[in-house]
């Protein structure tokens, strides 16, 4: 701090962290420096406080134990990893091949698209986000369409004769009611 | 400009990426309690901190195959303890913060009461440190309670040396403040 305001030098010497030579020169300063004094002063007592906590954890040292443990965690991934790794392999490519058909089966652009019922109708309570439950349900009746059971069945619906009903008008959305399209089970 | 990365643990993770299962127990060794500590020091719960500090090392089995020496192996050991404690810590603190030292029926006197005032204070100043923002306050829990340079903290932190002082400079002004509240409160 030779002659100028060293914040750093300060912090350092507040830590314990100067050797002996630079700690003198420190103090040599803080005796002529008003500015300094007044931010050691500030400063020095929550760095000794911070030390004196800092000197109370206990070292947790070495523990073999801790490494035992270790290497059982290590060992227990280790054999689970590769039925992992397969499952997760098996799961991809299951993914890939709904995609695929489910694009290859996918409705005309023309066909309509048909809301699920209101969320709530559908999810157990818990669920139902504060806002869904407090919103009236504005759609009409699904549920008939859905004991019938398309597109659940798992097979798509002759086009003619329709055994759809014809799409309701759209309704008018409400906030909190989102418009749902059905999962397709292949 | 690339830096020259000379780490302690090159030599050991050299043998660990060719299979080596006692190199990595040496790893462990070598710095299981500084990962310990730092882990206790952030999560309240002892058990959760041991859990946590074991998965550092799990997660340091499975990075080290790929491990490019880009970065000192114990930066990363501080980076990780810090992150993975992360979640956890938020909870112990604020757990800590309604914390108390344990207050005796009668009032205590002589070595007692000492105890006690100074357990007090140092609740109080773990509040304090839990208060500060993030990086300030892991740049006290690095440099004043891990002991660890500016050049390390910066490192652990991915920031410059000025930056580790700057940020010291800032948390201890904030701790004295928040400290001398307390104190006018205790008057
Ligand atoms: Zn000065």
């Amino acid at each position: 701090m030779s002659g100028k305001h060293d914040q750093d030098r300060l912090i350092a010497y507040i830590l314990n962290e100067l050797p002996a030579e630079d700690r003198a020169r420190v103090e040599a300063h803080l005796k002529e420096c008003p500015r300094c004094r007044t931010r050691f002063e500030q400063l020095s007592q929550i760095g000794t406080r911070l030390n004196a906590d800092a000197g109370t954890q206990t070292d947790p040292g070495n523990e073999e134990a801790f490494l035992v443990e270790v290497n059982q965690r290590i060992d227990a991934e280790n054999e689970r990893r590769p039925v992992f790794g397969l499952l997760r392999r098996l799961a991809v490519g299951g993914a890939l091949v709904m995609l695929l058909l489910l694009l290859l089966r996918h409705p005309a652009p023309d066909a309509p698209c048909r809301p699920r019922a209101p969320v709530a109708q559908q999810r157990p309570d818990h669920k139902i986000s504060r806002l869904a439950k407090h919103t009236p349900a504005v759609y009409p009746d699904f549920s008939g369409l859905l004991e019938r059971g398309w597109p659940l069945a798992g097979k798509a619906p002759a086009l003619s004769p329709s055994p759809m009903p014809a799409f309701p008008a759209t309704p008018k959305l409400t906030e909190g009611v989102s418009l749902v399209f059905p999962k397709i089970k292949l | 400009m690339t830096r020259e990365i000379t780490d302690p643990d090159a030599q050991i993770i050299l043998e660990i990426q060719h299979g080596s299962r006692d190199a990595f127990n040496q790893l462990v060794r070598r710095h299981q309690a500084a990962v310990r500590r730092l882990a206790q020091r952030l999560i309240d719960d002892e058990e959760e901190a041991r859990d946590v500090a074991q998965e550092v090392f799990v997660l340091a089995w499975r990075e080290l195959p790929r491990w490019r020496f880009k970065a000192k192996f114990f930066t990363w050991l501080y980076q990780t303890t810090w992150n993975l404690s992360r979640g956890v810590r938020r909870k112990a603190y604020r757990h800590q913060y309604r914390e108390k030292p344990p207050q005796p029926d009668s009032a205590p006197s002589g070595n007692r009461r000492e105890e006690i005032i100074t357990a007090e204070r140092h609740v109080a100043v773990r509040a304090a440190v839990a208060a500060l923002p993030e990086r300030q306050r892991q740049v006290v829990i690095l440099r004043v309670y891990e002991k660890l340079s500016v050049a390390q903290t910066a490192d652990v932190m991915k920031c410059k040396e000025g930056t580790v002082k700057a940020l010291l400079f800032q948390a201890l002004k904030k701790l004295s403040g928040l400290l001398q509240t307390e104190n006018d409160y205790e008057r």
